[in-house]
């Protein structure tokens, strides 16, 4: 059986909130709000997650004069399923915890 | 001059930045523009950040996943001296694949007045044996250089470790037995003929070792 690999917290609250609205294109610091991540965190992660085809991205042209095109993130349909996994998996663990904790 | 620090610190990520994370680069500097003065040189430090996380990434040696010429090399430091003893024994006077031993039994019993020359001859062909090591491993290390093949059959990576260990354990049983040699001067042998021949099979072992998958990756191969 193959071995799932269990995210970290900051990237559970970043798939967390690209699940919020899961067909709508995120930018980067909306992103960085949502998580409270710094864009030294949250742009490793979101490469990583680029890179395993779990998110897609594209250049969206600015509306406003002056200001460059905006990179734009969304969840694949595979990025979708591994959130849904990712979040089972953390549910899991947090119920052990809870668990062990209040049998102690 | 936060403006001034921005641009520099954005100028900076990029240049940082690998060739193939040059798009996220660019990424991060365009976000940088809709950000409100205050936050931008907090958010270019972090881009700087990330384009170093970025560049060492791939300069990480955890996964031990090595370029192939330094395979090559590390062959031949690991199995290089086990191939020549091989060698030696196989094909040298006298060589146990090459001559007729008979001789040189007769020479040992009859020269030397050595009583037990019959395990001489067994230990001749023990060693033999166990150096297929060198052979084997040089053969399995350039493999991987050329073919990106690790070793994948565990029994005949766990037989070579044992073998590169035979080598020194019977060496050293025989010091004990002739009762003469020295501890420390058979470490130089024991690095040479065990623990590099050894470390070179575990590491071909684990580069053949399928890459662990993640959450996912059945899907996405799946299409």
């Amino acid at each position: 059986m193959p071995r799932i690999r269990r995210s970290s917290g900051q990237t559970l609250n970043l798939l967390r909130s690209l699940m919020d609205e899961p067909r709508k294109w995120h930018h980067g610091y909306e992103l960085s709000k949502a998580t409270e991540l710094l864009s030294g965190t949250l742009y490793p992660i979101l490469m990583r997650l680029s890179d395993r085809g779990f998110l897609e991205h594209k250049w969206l042209p600015s509306q406003e004069a002056g200001r460059p095109p905006r990179h734009v993130y969304r969840l694949t349909a595979a990025g979708t399923a591994h959130a849904r996994q990712q979040f089972e998996i953390a549910d899991e663990v947090g119920a052990t915890v809870a668990g062990t904790v209040s049998r102690a | 001059m936060n403006r001034f620090a921005t641009r520099a610190l954005l100028a900076l990520a990029e240049r940082v930045a690998p060739t193939e994370r040059r798009e996220w680069a660019h990424a991060m500097r365009a976000e940088a523009a809709y950000l409100p003065e205050s936050a931008r040189v907090r958010w270019a430090f972090g881009c700087l950040v990330a384009a170093i996380k970025q560049r060492f990434t791939p300069m990480q040696t955890g996964s031990l996943r090595i370029n192939p010429w330094i395979m090559v090399v590390e062959s031949l430091v690991c199995f290089a001296p086990m191939l020549l003893v091989w060698w030696r024994l196989s094909f040298w006077d006298p060589g146990v694949l090459t001559h007729d031993l008979a001789p040189f039994e007769r020479y040992l019993v009859g020269v030397l007045r050595m009583p037990d020359a019959r395990t001489v001859i067994w230990m001749l062909y023990g060693y033999a044996v166990c150096s297929l090591v060198g052979p084997v491993g040089l053969f399995l290390g350039l493999r991987y250089a050329l073919l990106r093949r690790g070793l994948r059959n565990r029994v005949l990576g766990y037989g070579l470790i044992a073998a590169a260990i035979a080598m020194s354990l019977s060496g050293a049983l025989n010091n004990f037995w002739v009762g003469k040699g020295d501890l420390w001067e058979r470490i130089p042998l024991v690095m040479m003929f065990t623990i590099l021949p050894a470390a070179g099979i575990l590491h071909l072992m684990y580069l053949g070792r399928p890459a662990a998958p993640i959450a996912g990756d059945a899907r996405l191969a799946a299409g």
